[in-house]
């Protein structure tokens, strides 16, 4: 079969490039992944504070103090200092060691209906802000926002984990009154207005209004609500020894935020100032005087923490420079502590501890793990927009994509596609007679070929498509805009089509043999039978040639005219539609679709060959 | 030198002088280098008869011949075509012409080709139609008429274009090498066809060729040309009776007169 | 018309425009006594010109144009009737001095100098007939800036912001065309010799490339600028693959499409395929290849400023600032852009003709002129 045997060599170097495509797709989406996982802004934020225990067994019963989960390298901590107990021993040791209750209560919350409490509003806001206890069991905050967008006529809703009480903005349903539960939804009984806010309490409770103190349950309390102003909890302890010299320690979870405003550092009962000073006076590049707050701490130059005594001399609060520092260079005090590693945690003191004191943290933010995966292929996996497409997804996406819109819809693709296919036969036909007409022109009158050719070459070094605002502009003047008419894509595509067209059929119309023009003259024919008989039939082929040149042409001047007017038709518009929205798998599709739009209209031309040219050898 | 004249007659010519030659000079100038390449030529050629020019490249056969269909001027001498000046002839179409190459043309079927002088001389449409036919089989190409060109092989394409030569029915037929590209068994082929054609046609047949077997055994006379510069050598009667056929090329007398030609091709160095 | 009489009509409404009014107020009075001269000279050469007097003086003509250009560069402001006047005359003096230069037949005697001058003289004199209704027009009219720049507020623009527009020249053309020409140009080739290696590569390749000619490449723009950032790396890309294309195709056309003759020949002296290739093939493909680069240097370009218009990067190179600019109104921005790409480009395609005719100099399409 020798049509089998013409199509297989073609099939197989498809198949070959469409198989290109899954290299490609990880040649040039891992380096996008890549920059992901390493990109510490791309991580999953965590916030380590010091754990409340989640069950306090009065002290007369002989209980224990239960944290959870048990963090390894703890120390207990209680109104600020620690305490020298191990964290696993009995709530006994623990309040002998402390020589106080563990508990200190706060104010009462008053009870407003069975689920929602009022506390008072310090008790919600700040550290400690979790320590809700019903008796001596910690209560958990949590809540989950439903999946799906209220818009105003939606019923049924569905939320992650979630088993209490519903909530639409801050009003409370519970089941069976304002919500029913069927097959893994709720169905309210009555729809929450537009873009209100539908949530479900996930855990014990859930703070409402933080701002009037208002707390909802998960169901009634089984014992009298308390919130703990002070409470013995379980802090990170700094990795590092105490021992009079030592300044540096580390902090257990890694990477770190480095400017975490909220990283609260104590030495045994006093609080750290990590965060930098600034001088007063500006590092001019000859100033060596320099005025802090502090009277003390650590003076970081440029990240480089320098040495008293062989760098500077401290006077009260001012530092004096051996060496003036150069012009705008990065000047800082730290008071009392510089985070000098944030990767590996690392923390100097400026003042080395004492022995035996404990270094502890009540609060700090820390990268847990890149948010897109722990290895870089699952990292492009979550790529959200992938430059290269795995060509099976971009196939997977295709009936979805042909789909999207109803064909009444402008933007449907099979509208789109007719609509360039209209633009660019009518650049086609405009570009073709024009393009003949010169060529006819500047065979008849050869000084006009001198003079206008070159800059028939030169026009196409002009690129026309940036002057399609220019173009658009003038002439929507006259009221001809790219909704209302052709003409504009028409003429673009017709000056690139032109030129070809040119080029050709003056090649064709000169192609005749000397012989042939003997012949003719020998017939003692005219100059009009010489140029209708002989040169216009001897350039057709030409023509054709140059006009399935033009096609593609043609099709890229149509694409990038819809893209620069604001219309909603056409190829163009859906490719940047489609690129601003980031759909790449859609823009390839767009793309393998204009590309089959342009095969098909080169395969028009040549059929349009075939039937004004047959007698072209095969 | 022998002095060229019209000559006896060996097949049936008539006595009407078609094209008449006296003293014609042709001299290319380029860059100041001037090439002579046609000498004080004077030859006189009959009604019906077939001659032929030979001789070796550069020898004028050519621009003789080229000259006589007024495609180029001479630069000086006397040359009547028909009666008439050559120009006269040609705007008048008394001769139909034919290449070394058929020059056809790609876009038009074998038929129409053959049509082409009578659509340029305005002849109306049945009429050429039916003409272009008639030429068709005579020269044995009845069944291509659809076929463009290129599905031809180089020896029919030939026939086309002498088909063509003869459609507007011209007195005299120039016929420049028109076998030169085609292999020797096809070019005797298209030698037998030809005289059939010229015996059925009775046209007067200039014909130029650098094969001295196809001279002698087309023509009634051979005008033997010498190059550097060109002119006429002499001129060579040929007393084979026509019809002529396969055998003609056995004969003796065939062998004695391809001799005498290709001394007389000699002699001119 | 014969030349003298175009001439005389020239020169009679060149008269006219001094006498009729000129304008709505007479501001422009002087700079229209300045440009007069510019016609009547045109005029005076043309007459000359007609009696087939003096063709070296028809040299001229540009120079009376270009002078003509100049005194309508300056004039500001609407034209009355005397304006129209002193335009048409102009242009119809151009017109016709153009075309009569263009009849005019070799003279053997003239120096080759003098012969090359006058052969470039209707070529050269279009641009300036077509500044001249440009900026003829936009005067007349009083077309706003903002809506259509004169020519002079694009000579100003060219000549106050060049820094600007030179930077934004070597963005697009060094750091994108260059580089993207050179990789394209270089993958182009290899892939091109690989595929003429095998069969089955020229039978499955070939159709496939050729077809992706009809793809319009720009589209693939914003796709690059994904994979390599909006920076001009990805234009350079743009420019890889406009490139990359028509050179495979005309590689692989040239190494394949040798005489077989010719190539029995080198066989038959025994030489091994390295020989056939360099001494055959390769020089066989030079023509092809050259015919691609000089497609691929203004679809290079016209790509790369698509590519840019359609990646919004750092505000860099000519099709940024074009885009830029037309957004703001800034048209007199957008031509001088244009203008400088158009002249760069031509540059470049005149630089390969010029490689080519030294590389190529044998092939048969140098010698057509002649026939």
């Amino acid at each position: 079969m020798p049509a089998f045997r013409q199509v297989l060599p073609i099939l197989v170097v498809l198949a070959a490039v469409i198989a290109l495509g899954y290299p490609l797709a990880l040649v040039f989406g891992l380096p996008l992944a890549r920059r992901d996982l390493s990109d510490l802004r791309k991580w999953r934020k965590e916030l380590v504070t010091s754990l409340a225990p989640s069950d306090l067994t009065p002290l007369a019963e002989g209980g224990a103090i239960t944290f959870s989960p048990q963090p390894g390298r703890s120390v207990l901590v209680l109104e600020g200092h620690p305490l020298e107990v191990e964290p696993d021993t009995d709530a006994n040791a623990v309040a002998a060691a402390a020589g106080r209750p563990l508990l200190v209560p706060g104010e009462v919350p008053e009870r407003l209906t069975d689920l929602l409490y009022r506390f008072p509003v310090e008790a919600l806001a700040g550290e400690g802000a979790d320590a809700i206890y019903a008796g001596t069991r910690l209560l958990k905050e949590g809540i989950s926002p439903a999946a799906e967008r209220p818009d105003g006529k939606r019923l049924d809703f569905t939320f992650e984990g979630a088993e209490g009480p519903v909530l639409v903005a801050d009003r409370l349903l519970l089941e069976g009154e304002g919500f029913n539960f069927d097959q893994g939804r709720v169905i309210l009984s009555e729809a929450p207005p537009f873009g209100s806010e539908v949530r479900r309490i996930a855990a014990d409770y859930a703070v409402l209004d933080a701002a009037a103190g208002i707390v909802a349950l998960a169901r009634p309390a089984a014992a009298p609500l308390q919130w703990a102003q002070e409470v013995v909890r379980l802090a990170e302890r700094l990795g590092g020894e105490s021992d009079g010299a030592n300044r540096l320690f580390t902090l257990e979870h890694t990477p770190v935020l480095e400017n975490d405003r909220g990283r609260a550092l104590y030495l045994d009962g006093s609080p750290l100032r990590g965060n930098g000073e600034r001088p007063s006076e500006r590092v001019s590049g000859e100033r060596a005087t320099f005025t802090f707050e502090s009277a003390s701490g650590l003076v970081v130059l440029d990240g480089r923490v320098l040495i008293e005594g062989i760098d500077y001399h401290h006077s009260g609060t001012e530092v004096v420079f051996v060496k003036p520092p150069a012009r705008n260079a990065r000047l800082r005090l730290h008071p009392d502590y510089l985070l000098v590693d944030p990767e590996r945690g690392e923390v100097l003191l400026a003042e080395p501890p004492m022995p035996g004191a404990v270094l502890w943290v009540a609060e700090y933010s820390y990268y847990s793990e890149p948010a897109c995966g722990p290895t870089l292929y699952q990292c492009f996996l979550a790529l959200p927009q992938h430059p290269v497409p795995f060509p099976h997804w971009i196939a997977r996406r295709v009936a979805p994509f042909m789909s999207k819109f109803p064909l009444n819809d402008e933007r449907n693709v099979v509208r789109a596609t007719f609509y360039t296919t209209l633009g660019t036969l009518a650049a086609l036909g405009l570009g073709g007679i024009v393009g003949i007409l010169l060529a006819v022109v500047f065979v008849l009158l050869r000084p006009l070929e001198r003079a206008l050719l070159p800059w028939v070459v030169a026009s196409q070094t002009i690129p026309i498509i940036a002057l399609v605002p220019v173009l658009l502009l003038v002439l929507g003047n006259f009221g001809i805009t790219i909704q209302t008419s052709l003409l504009p894509t028409a003429l673009i595509g017709a000056y690139i089509v032109f030129f070809p067209v040119v080029v050709g059929t003056v090649k064709g119309l000169r192609s005749i043999d000397p012989l042939a023009l003997d012949l003719m003259r020998s017939y003692a024919a005219t100059p009009s039978q010489l140029f209708l008989k002989i040169r216009f039939p001897a350039a057709v082929p030409f023509l054709f040639t140059s006009l399935k040149l033009g096609t593609a042409a043609a099709l890229v001047g149509a694409l990038v005219a819809e893209t620069e007017s604001n219309n909603r038709r056409g190829l163009g518009f859906q490719i940047l539609g489609q690129v601003q929205s980031g759909n790449v798998a859609d823009v390839w599709i767009l793309l393998i679709l204009s590309g089959l739009l342009g095969i098909g209209l080169v395969a028009l031309v040549g059929l349009l060959e075939r039937i004004f040219a047959p007698w072209k050898r095969a | 030198m022998v002095e060229p004249r019209p000559s006896a007659p060996t097949g049936c010519e008539g006595t009407e002088v078609v094209i008449e030659v006296d003293g014609l000079s042709m001299v290319y100038s380029e860059r100041g280098a001037e090439t002579v390449a046609l000498q004080d030529a004077n030859l006189s050629v009959l009604n019906g008869e077939f001659v032929s020019l030979i001789g070796p490249s550069g020898c004028g056969k050519t621009t003789l011949l080229r000259l006589v269909a007024d495609l180029i001027q001479p630069t000086s001498g006397r040359l009547e075509v028909a009666g008439k000046s050559p120009r006269q002839a040609r705007l008048d179409r008394e001769y139909g012409y034919v290449f070394q190459a058929p020059v056809l043309y790609d876009w038009r079927t074998v038929l129409k080709n053959v049509m082409l002088p009578l659509e340029i001389m305005g002849v109306p449409r049945d009429e050429r139609r039916l003409r272009a036919a008639r030429l068709l089989e005579r020269v044995g190409l009845s069944g291509f008429h659809q076929q463009y060109p290129w599905q031809l092989s180089g020896g029919m394409q030939q026939r086309v274009s002498i088909a063509r030569a003869l459609a507007f029915d011209p007195k005299l037929l120039l016929m420049d090498e028109p076998f030169g590209a085609l292999d020797e068994i096809t070019r005797e082929a298209m030698n037998l066809e030809l005289l059939r054609i010229w015996e059925e046609t009775r046209k007067t047949v200039v014909f130029v060729t650098h094969s001295i077997p196809e001279a002698v055994f087309l023509s009634g006379r051979i005008v033997v040309m010498t190059p550097r510069p060109g002119k006429i050598e002499r001129v060579v009667e040929v007393d084979l009776p026509y019809p002529r056929d396969p055998e003609t090329r056995e004969s003796e007398r065939f062998f004695e007169l391809a001799t005498e030609v290709r001394e007389a091709l000699r002699g001119g160095h | 018309m014969k030349p003298i009489w175009s001439a005389l009509a020239a020169a009679l409404m060149a008269g006219l425009g001094l006498v009729v009014p000129y304008g709505v107020d007479d501001r422009s009075l002087g700079v229209a006594v300045a440009g007069l001269p510019g016609t009547l000279l045109t005029a005076l050469v043309l007459l000359l010109a007609a009696t087939g007097r003096a063709p070296a003086v028809a040299l001229l003509i540009p120079s009376g144009l270009a002078g003509a250009l100049l005194a309508l560069l300056r004039l500001e402001g609407g034209g009355g009737p005397g304006y129209w006047l002193l335009f048409w005359g102009f242009l119809l003096a151009s017109l016709a001095a153009t075309g009569r230069i263009s009849l005019v037949e070799a003279d053997p005697d003239e120096g080759p100098l003098l012969q090359r001058l006058r052969g470039a003289i209707p070529a050269g004199s279009v641009p300036l007939v077509l500044l001249l209704v440009w900026q003829g027009l936009v005067v007349g009219f009083e077309v706003p800036k903002g809506i259509f720049p004169g020519v002079h507020h694009v000579v100003e623009v060219l000549t106050q912001s060049y820094p600007v527009l030179l930077n934004d020249s070597y963005v697009t053309f060094v750091k994108e065309v260059l580089l993207g020409f050179g990789v394209g140009l270089l993958g182009g080739f290899l892939v091109g010799v690989a595929v003429a290696c095998s069969t089955l590569l020229q039978r499955g390749f070939l159709p496939l490339a050729a077809a992706f000619g009809a793809v319009p490449i720009v589209g693939l723009a914003p796709v690059l600028g994904r994979a390599f950032g909006v920076d001009w790396e990805s234009k350079a890309a743009v420019v890889v693959i406009v490139t990359f294309f028509p050179v495979v195709l005309n590689t692989v056309q040239g190494l394949v499409l040798v005489e077989p003759l010719k190539l029995e020949l080198l066989q038959a002296y025994g030489a091994k395929p390295w020989g056939i290739f360099r001494k055959l093939r390769l020089p066989n493909a030079l023509p092809f290849l050259f015919n691609a680069l000089k497609l691929a240097v203004v679809l290079s370009v016209i790509s790369v400023i698509v590519a840019e218009f359609l990646i919004p990067g750092p505000p860099e190179g000519l099709g940024q600032r074009i885009s830029l600019s037309a957004r703001r109104g800034a048209y007199d921005v957008v031509f001088a852009a244009i203008f400088l790409s158009s002249a760069i480009s031509i540059s470049i395609y005149g630089l390969l003709s010029l490689l080519e005719r030294r590389l190529t100099g044998w092939h048969s399409s140098f010698r057509e002129e002649g026939a």
